[in-house]
């Protein structure tokens, strides 16, 4: 099977459909002026990072996370295939402390893979931010755990998102990634992941250590889709609860 | 089972954690401040909508979309649990044209649900939004089809997003939604389902009506996962394409 690289929306098929009407832009800004986007504010923090597909290291996708804090322990990142205006939506990732995810059912562990080595390793960062003040965060995030879908694949040149959900992993030690998509990034980004490397050494991961159920178990994982009896309405008593 | 409703994050589990400290605000913020958000400052539209699961339809969700076009055809859309700073990130929404919906392969189709009952049913609508601004931009999403997932199972009071993706249907007809999630909605938002009904029963559906295979083709669907091999990288030859 061919080898497959998705590093960002300039390079993907474009959508079909006609672009945006002037009239439709009118309309979304008239009542976006009256309305209130407060989940969507809470997004202060845009990371660069590299996904594989869970049961396939071959396909390879830049994958650009903005992110808000629920709280101190948990993060929700929206993930597009590009820091642009026209980037895709391509999926999402949940991120946890060590601590949050030691309570996790060990059967959902391995759904959730290690931010260790990709962010000591100097593939995770921050576009746009100076390293000394990437680091201060990235510290934090090198011991969390994350758990991630994509639901488009442009890496195969999808031009909608077709199919079930990815789940996708990270690297977990060297020469997973492939060397010239990395250069690409650090070509466009202006940053040298061997530099960030360095910088970054004074890191640990997980106080524990990286959990043996983590990043799929060392499995592959596939999502299948299966037809079922929908359990109707009807069959509840309309009590409110 | 149980019917399960959730109808926003005020009334949700609190998510275990820390609250997020200020000096991880003051990081982000000065972070922030120097990077771009520009996929993210494309949403300009709040939807509040109702989804249930594509296996049990006595479990229902009030979804908040926050969505963006992606070209005139199509939208890409966060689904959070409430419209508040707190909220989760329960889920995505894909929405297209009758026109796009019509390349998808017929596998691909039944992942997708009709909106036609309901924006013309009422209990589609923006918050904040007078009805006169809503409907022109309403009457063409009655047309369209979504394909939504949701991550976290907040109707089951899950602290945390565990489990597989869930697909998630709409409703096609009368009588799906209980009347006390809707008149709870109803009351916080100060619309009336019924009211905008009359409004907008000129509105119609997609042009070839409603295709048969959309809507799970009738059939309930779960994603179930399998452990597979991982297609490892070094089975590829190390050439850019």
């Amino acid at each position: 099977m061919e080898k497959t690289v998705h590093i960002s929306t300039k390079n993907g098929p474009k959508v079909p459909g006609e672009p945006t009407k002037t009239g439709t832009s009118m309309v979304d800004t008239a009542a976006s002026a009256v309305q209130s986007f407060a989940p969507i504010n809470q997004i202060h923090q845009h990371l660069c990072a590299f996904h594989f597909y869970a049961y396939d290291m071959t396909r390879q996708v830049e994958a650009h996370h903005f992110c808000g804090h629920i709280n101190e322990d948990m993060r929700q990142c929206l993930i597009y295939d590009g820091p642009d205006a026209n980037a895709r939506l391509i999926g999402l990732e949940y991120i946890v402390t060590e601590k949050l995810f030691m309570t996790l059912p060990d059967d959902e562990k391995k759904l959730w893979h290690t931010h260790e080595w990709e962010v000591k390793g100097g593939f995770l960062f921050m576009p746009g931010v100076p390293e000394a003040i990437q680091r201060q965060d990235l510290e934090k995030v090198a011991k969390t755990y994350g758990k991630v879908y994509h639901f488009w694949q442009v890496d195969k040149g999808h031009d909608l998102p077709i199919g079930l959900p990815n789940i996708m992993m990270a690297v977990t030690r060297d020469g997973q990634l492939y060397p010239e998509m990395i250069k690409e990034t650090e070509k466009h980004f202006g940053v040298s992941m061997e530099k960030e490397r360095e910088s970054r050494a004074y890191m640990k991961g997980p106080d524990h250590g990286i959990h043996p159920l983590a990043n799929g178990g060392g499995k592959g994982l596939k999502l299948e889709v299966r037809e079922v009896d929908i359990k109707p309405v009807e069959s509840v008593p309309r009590v409110f609860v | 089972m149980e019917k399960a409703v959730h109808s926003s994050t005020t009334s949700g589990p609190a998510v275990p954690g820390e609250a997020t400290k200020t000096g991880t605000s003051i990081i982000d913020t000065a972070a922030s401040a120097v990077q771009s958000f520009a996929p993210v400052n494309q949403i300009h539209q709040h939807l509040c909508a109702f989804h249930f699961y594509a296996d049990d339809m006595a479990r229902q969700v009030e979804a908040h979309h926050f969505c963006s076009h992606v070209n005139e055809e199509m939208r890409q859309c966060l689904i959070y649990d409430g419209p508040d700073a707190n909220a989760r990130l329960i889920g995505l929404e894909y929405i297209v044209s009758e026109k796009l919906f019509m390349t998808l392969p017929d596998e691909e189709k039944k992942l997708w649900h009709s909106h036609e009952w309901e924006v013309k049913g009422g209990f589609l609508f923006m918050p904040g939004v007078p009805g006169a601004i809503q409907r022109q931009d309403l009457d063409k999403v009655a047309k369209t089809y979504g394909k939504v997932f949701h991550f976290w199972q907040v109707d089951l009071g899950h602290e945390l997003p565990i489990g597989l993706p869930n697909v998630m249907m709409a409703v096609t007809r009368d009588g799906q939604l209980f009347h006390e999630m809707i008149q709870e909605a109803e009351k916080r938002f100060g619309v009336s389902v019924e009211g905008e009904r009359d409004s907008r029963a000129y509105m119609t559906g997609p042009e070839l009506g409603i295709h048969p295979l959309a809507n799970g083709g009738g059939k309930g669907m779960k994603l179930e996962l399998r452990e597979v091999d991982i297609k490892p990288v070094e089975s590829v030859g190390s050439v850019f394409v």
